[in-house]
């Protein structure tokens, strides 16, 4: 199944938004052009120059039993994907490894963690029970909606979440797509997410950007009214949904993503970013421009957006459509941030089903004169929908850091057979990396040369002081890259680290963006925590001084695909950028998601990248979750407990062809990657092995090699007994007896738990091996007489194939096969 | 009366801290928008007129941009508006 092009459809969808509680409410009150826009009742407005939104009815969620504890932006989705699944027909009894599950949101749980921070500030010095730590911030990241979603569906995939803010649900959708297309899953269950909250309104109102007359797309565009909500779709391969006689409601034909490498909260006035997006997803789908019957617009209402957005549709369609129809349904349900593009995809999808276009509404006899003058021939249908046949729909979403994604389905698929495909060749080239002991890879390279554990029988590391390091960037760092204070400072430390790293890998791969590459240049970043660290300064303030005091100046940064938005901004990158935050895996999933994006056409060459920051907040949560150590606990020992690190690892991946043909030297080919989950409770990873052997498993299969041609592991043990315990299990499972001579290299014995950067960290430590760069390694064990891990030292001549392995709680694993490059 | 060396010194802290501006880049009459070195924009100037109403009452909103210009500049506003302030209030 690995090498066939497959088809994607979709068999089920739900939603749940300010028009209602299931697909039909919602639809039927869109269609009708009813507004689910009314005074704000959740959140404090006091002060505040707007005061309307989008809210979910208490009525709509029915009788969601146990759901209704949950945090808010988990509810919502678990309302819509059990409406999707009940719809789609599968039952999901047992763990599947065909299922996989991605999210995409923007803020997450920002409610918990309103209620985490008001009850410190009502009760300074209050001691937090377990429980209520895991129900309050435990749900802050917006990587466990997934977890909890992968529970109910039995997901032994990939579970994966999509972080880039406004366009998350739509890019949720097209990477959903990539897994099935790539052969690495056969349904995914999809979810976009988002609860209305006081982060992202006090956010948009310091930045003056809410409309209090209530949001007028393509009208008055005063600005942006909050919504939320979730949509949810059951994506599954044609071959499957046709062997199961699945009820089809519409081929997923095609997609684009770009980025305008412009603003981090501006569109490009050009509108060129946006139009590029569109260009790609109708070159996937094989149609025509002229096929598009209707575009659910991006159409948030504010000014910017609308006059930038109005001029792509217009530059893109005019002359070549005359019959596409165009709205904002946001006009209705409010903009649900990440939720927007999975809401605004099953409204589509049912307009496309149903032969009817949906209205932007709120338009006066006046305003409809207007609107022809500024759209022409280009059909805006206001205030109620209309009839119209149609083939294909297409659906927009442009977001915070310039991220831009198309999406188009279609009644009519192409041809049912599946094509052969072959497997274009990847390999990296370029390495960058900021860690607490320094930035750039030389220096880590020297640190793995003077590291002595193995010399230590005993070693534990206690005296390593990791958790005292932080990682860091220093004026010298961006004059060397030729970045001007005036860009740098806006940046948060993760966007520092992201930036610096970033670049750095850049110039280690002799890689010059320019007006040739720079559309076919892509960015991945995984991230654990992405922006909670600065999402909860803002939060705090907010809570303190009211949410009329939001700073505007932060609220950019709170964003996760922040980092990504100033690397592409920095680099002038205009490809493919996405910012996937799963947990500490993301780090490597970045890598799979790269090979994915080089395979599928999207990218000829891709920066992918861990990066987590430090700061107070995030070390505070980790400490609360009752996850870290003060002092480092040596690996696969007998204690519970990390040491909390930060930073970031970046590594160009590019076509084998194209470093070839410029005679650039790469470090390894990157020959396959695969995905692994077994649920065992959002936070915990005891009893989970299963999901790292499927993980372990799919990789060698997708790299076309068997567990006896691997030479080492570059796995993820950072000192927790419970982490480390299964870690080794899985490997004694895979490998039996050669775990013996099959070293384990173990990275965050010298940098300490850095999240996504050390599972990045894990991969370029590996290719560095694989390349010559790194001979010897003394953070690594093998097993001993008894099946325990021992220390040894272990020289890196010779080996061929190295199998690299990330973990996230939840029991979701990722693992990626690197080959050595002779020559 | 406010004493204008202590609003600008204030307004620097403020734009150092909040900002992220460096502060030996900061003189009282660098150029604060555009293109140049400090390169502030459109979200920076909605902080600076936040700060001017929390921390002195003063209203920046819908003034002419050569207001915000330099440190110097943004100081003067303060000063001459948070003066006629006082006034009102006195009357």
């Amino acid at each position: 199944m690995n090498d066939k092009v497959r088809r994607c459809v979709v068999t089920g969808m739900g939603l749940i938004c300010a028009l209602g509680g299931n697909v039909e409410e919602c639809f039927s009150n869109a269609v009708k052009g009813i507004s689910g826009i009314s005074r704000t009742e959740s959140v404090d407005t006091k002060g505040c120059y707007a005061d309307l939104s989008a809210e979910v009815r208490e009525s709509f969620f029915g009788d969601d039993g146990e759901d209704c504890e949950k945090d808010r932006a988990v509810r919502l989705a678990l309302k819509a994907v059990k409406e999707a699944i009940k719809d789609s027909g599968h039952k999901f009894e047992k763990i599947n490894p065909g299922v996989s599950v991605v999210t995409g949101s923007c803020v997450g749980g920002v409610r918990s963690g309103e209620r985490y921070f008001i009850q410190l500030k009502e009760n300074p010095g209050y001691r937090f029970s377990k429980e209520e730590v895991r129900k309050l911030i435990g749900e802050m990241p917006i990587a466990v909606t997934g977890r909890h979603i992968a529970e109910i569906c039995k997901a032994g995939g990939a579970v994966s979440c999509i972080a880039n803010a406004c366009a998350a649900g739509t890019i949720a959708i097209i990477e959903a797509c990539n897994l099935i297309k790539e052969g690495k899953a056969d349904i995914t269950v999809v979810c976009g997410t988002d609860a209305f909250a006081s982060v992202p309104y006090a956010g948009f109102l310091a930045l003056h950007a809410l409309d209090e007359k209530g949001c007028s797309p393509f009208n008055r565009s005063g600005g942006i009214t909050l919504g939320e909500g979730a949509g949810a779709l059951i994506i599954e391969s044609a071959e499957y949904a046709e062997k199961r006689k699945a009820k089809v409601y519409c081929e997923v034909a095609g997609s684009g993503i770009s980025s305008d490498a412009f603003d981090i909260t501006a569109p490009a006035p050009d509108g060129e970013g946006q139009i590029a997006a569109m260009k790609n997803a109708i070159n996937e789908a094989g149609t025509d421009v002229s096929q598009i019957g209707y575009v659910n617009a991006h159409g948030t209402g504010t000014a910017k957006n609308d006059t930038v957005e109005m001029l792509s549709l217009c530059r893109f369609f005019g002359g070549n459509n005359e019959n596409v129809s165009v709205s904002s349904t946001k006009s209705m349900t409010g903009h649900c941030l990440g939720a927007a593009g999975a809401i605004e995809a099953v409204l589509s999808i049912k307009a496309l089903n149903e032969n009817v276009v949906l209205p932007t509404i709120g338009f006066t006899e006046e305003e409809k004169v207007k609107l022809i003058g500024k759209a022409g021939k280009t059909d805006f249908p206001t205030n109620v929908g209309k009839r119209k046949k149609l083939e294909y729909v297409m659906s927009n979403s442009f977001a915070f850091g310039g991220n831009n994604a198309s999406i188009i389905f279609g009644k009519k698929g192409k041809s049912i057979e599946e094509k052969k495909s072959e497997k274009t060749k990847t390999v990296i080239t370029g390495i960058g990396t900021v860690l607490p002991d320094g930035n750039g890879k030389e220096k880590y390279v020297e640190i793995c040369k003077s590291y002595n554990g193995a010399k230590k029988e005993n070693d534990t590391g206690a005296n390593c002081g990791y958790g005292e390091k932080h990682s860091s960037v220093a004026a010298e760092d961006y004059t060397e890259y030729g970045l001007k204070t005036s860009f740098y400072r806006k940046l948060d430390e993760i966007g520092k680290f992201q930036v610096i790293s970033g670049l750095e890998a850049l110039k280690d791969a002799g890689k010059e963006i320019n007006g040739n590459n720079a559309e076919r240049a892509g960015i991945v970043v995984g991230t654990s925590e992405g922006a909670m660290g600065t999402g909860s300064e803002f939060q705090k303030n907010i809570i303190e001084k009211g949410n009329a005091c939001g700073s505007a100046f932060k609220f950019p940064n709170t964003v996760y695909n922040a980092a990504g938005g100033h690397f592409s901004i920095c680099s002038g990158i205009k490809g493919y950028n996405v910012t996937v935050s799963s947990g500490p895996k993301s780090g490597l999933e970045s890598v799979i998601y790269a090979v994915t994006a080089i395979r599928r056409g999207k990218a000829d060459f891709v920066v992918a990248s861990g990066a987590d920051e430090g700061g107070v907040f995030l070390k505070e949560f980790y400490r609360e979750m009752g996850f870290t150590v003060d002092k480092r606990n040596g690996s696969y020992g007998e204690k519970r407990g990390f040491v909390f690190s930060d930073g970031c690892v970046s590594m160009v991946i590019e076509k084998e062809t194209d470093a070839e043909n410029r005679g650039k030297r790469a470090y390894c080919a990157v020959l396959g990657g695969g995905f692994g989950n077994h649920s065992v409770g959002t936070w915990e990873t005891e009893e989970s092995v299963k999901g790292l052997e499927t993980a372990v498993k799919n990789a060698l299969t997708d790299a076309g090699v068997t567990n006896n041609d691997i030479d080492a592991i570059a796995g993820f043990a950072c000192g927790d007994k419970i982490v480390d315990g299964q870690e080794w299990k899985a490997y004694r499972e895979i490998f039996g007896e050669r775990m013996k001579k099959l070293p384990v290299l173990c990275v965050k014995e010298r940098t300490g738990e850095g999240r996504a950067a050390t599972a990045a960290l894990a991969c370029a430590h590996a290719a560095m091996c694989l390349a010559g760069e790194i001979k010897y390694d003394d953070c690594a064990f093998t097993a001993d007489e008894n099946g325990k891990a021992k220390r040894i030292t272990v020289n890196t001549d010779g080996m061929k194939h190295i199998l690299v392995t990330a973990y996230s709680p939840g029991g979701s694993y990722c693992a990626v096969v690197l080959g050595k490059k002779e020559g | 009366m406010i004493n204008e060396n202590e609003v600008k010194a204030e307004l620097k802290k403020f734009l150092v801290e909040t900002l992220g501006i460096e502060e030996n880049a900061l003189t009282d009459d660098v150029i604060l928008f555009g293109d140049g070195e400090i390169g502030l924009g459109s979200i920076d100037a909605l902080e600076i007129i936040a700060f001017a109403d929390s921390e002195y009452g003063v209203s920046m909103v819908g003034i002419a941009r050569e207001n915000f210009a330099t440190v110097n500049a943004i100081t003067a506003f303060i000063v001459a508006n948070y003066a006629k302030d006082e006034e009102k209030k006195e009357e």
